[in-house]
């Protein structure tokens, strides 16, 4: 790796915003193919995001699942691993927050469910990374495949649990019956109602994320689990020969992992949807991979590439109400740019960015 | 139970089976040889759905214009490779992750062919 050769704000501030506009101008392209201006198309988008209450709110509530996943896909990152099954595991969350909610919403407050159901996301969401983790470091088997035949599985056992156990009586729709207040977390349009989010579903989520970013911050960088965590990541043998053990540290990250996409599922499943139901996850556990390699998976970056894919989001839905010729799949395909430039083409503008700041005197430059 | 034997042998063997089984094969196995050429020179594919799809699309798209299924062919094979062409760029020429510039193939094209379609 030649990291350490350049600045600090040009490996972590430059480069990634440089990745970026790389993506965006390939988006744009596809654009001006399709026979739209990009420009307006941008202005549209932004607009539609960050240009009155309501977009804010819908923005920040879209950014709460990124963050989620993205941390989850960043933390086994620090591993060395590519946990690509976010969508899985945060499926399974949602069972997990389902049940709780089910359970209690008729007999208790809300803030007596929400640890519990933060508790049974997280657990879910940890068990459904359990396996493809110990198959991993036990067996060998390839974590991208294990995981993403998990993301099937869960797909399927949801199909069945909703259809034929957890099912509203007397209804057709596979899904289950809507959670009573006990089991509904509070919207901040209700806490706040100054801040004009309009129907915006932001709820009290967006503080459980924050607070999961500092618990990720603080796991990662300064605790011996995420010393070890790092060190295994860099250098697999060092770390064996350092007395780390592999199994151990393997399958206790692909836990936390698990478990912070599964709490993903409290936004959706508790605080919007206020159900369980089919498909809730909409393809959030893969933008997590998109959002952990632009953030450099570090927290305040999967923060800032969370808020933009919220961006992405909220304002490509007005796009595609105003542009009926870019829907929403052309998110899909600026994920796929972002992941393309920001992941697998990273050192593409480095050694240029070398060169031009190698007059500039850093310890690290000397040392290697 | 001899009778639910041959009910299923019946069904097994028949030419409509065979048919099937062939024609449901037929992608299974390209992807399957795709995937061992690349695994040989020590490249991961996990692209192989993206350049699939994309390749699906280019070649209806051709063939549905020009009216030629070879031109089809030719121009799926043209975008597949084109689609290999970035996944070398990315994954030996800059020494990047290959699963995650697979992965990137993937949402591309899937994202591209509903965009486009």
């Amino acid at each position: 790796m030649s990291r350490g050769k350049l600045p600090k704000w040009v490996d972590y501030g430059l480069l990634p915003v440089l990745n970026l506009a790389a993506a965006f101008f390939v988006a744009g392209l596809v654009v001006l193919l399709i026979g739209e201006n990009p420009l307006e198309a941008v202005k549209i988008l932004v607009w539609g995001s960050l240009g009155f209450g309501e977009g804010v709110g819908y923005t920040l509530f879209y950014a709460t699942n990124f963050i989620f996943t993205g941390l989850a896909v960043a933390v086994a990152f620090h591993v060395g691993l590519f946990n690509i099954g976010g969508e899985g595991q945060a499926y399974i969350g949602g069972l997990g927050v389902g049940i709780a909610c089910l359970a209690l919403d008729r007999i208790v407050l809300w803030w007596v469910t929400f640890p519990v159901a933060v508790a049974g996301g997280a657990v879910f969401g940890a068990a459904w990374a359990l396996v493809p983790a110990y198959l991993q470091a036990k067996r060998g088997s390839h974590i991208v495949i294990t995981t993403i035949m998990f993301n099937f599985i869960a797909s399927s056992l949801m199909v069945y649990l909703l259809v034929n156990v957890l099912q509203k009586p007397g209804s057709m729709q596979p899904e289950t019956r809507n959670f009573e207040a006990g089991g509904q977390l509070p919207l901040i349009r209700d806490i706040l109602p100054g801040l004009d989010l309009g129907q915006a579903p932001l709820n009290l989520a967006f503080i459980l994320v924050l607070a999961a970013c500092v618990f990720v911050w603080v796991l990662v960088w300064h605790s011996k689990l995420g010393f070890e965590i790092r060190t295994f990541g860099a250098n697999q043998t060092a770390a064996i020969y350092a007395g780390i053990s592999p199994v151990r540290i393997v399958i206790i990250t692909m836990l936390i992992s698990g478990g912070l996409a599964g709490l993903m599922a409290i936004n959706e499943v508790m605080g919007s949807q206020t159900r369980l139901l089919l498909e809730f996850t909409a393809g959030y556990g893969f933008v997590g991979i998109a959002v952990a390699l632009m953030g450099r998976a570090h927290p305040i970056g999967i923060i800032l590439a969370s808020i933009l894919f919220g961006m992405l989001y909220q304002g490509g839905a007005e796009l595609a109400f105003e542009k009926p010729a870019i829907t929403r799949d052309m998110i899909v395909v600026i994920q796929g740019l972002v992941i393309l430039f920001a992941g697998a083409l990273e050192h593409v503008f480095r050694p240029y960015l070398e060169r031009l700041f190698a007059s500039a005197p850093h310890p690290a430059a000397q040392a290697t | 139970m001899i009778d639910f034997f041959f009910a299923i042998f019946a069904i097994v063997f028949n030419l409509s089976t065979l048919d099937a089984a062939v024609r449901l094969s037929t992608p299974l196995l390209l992807a399957a040889l795709a995937g061992l050429f690349s695994e040989r020179s020590s490249v991961f594919d996990t692209g192989l759905e993206g350049k699939m799809l994309a390749a699906a699309f280019a070649a209806g798209v051709v063939a549905g214009v020009t009216g030629s299924a070879w031109l089809g062919l030719g121009a799926g094979m043209l975008v597949s490779v084109a689609l290999a062409l970035v996944h070398g760029f990315a994954s030996i020429t800059h020494r990047g992750n290959q699963i995650v510039s697979g992965v990137a193939i993937n949402f591309f094209a899937a994202g591209l062919t509903t965009l486009l379609g």
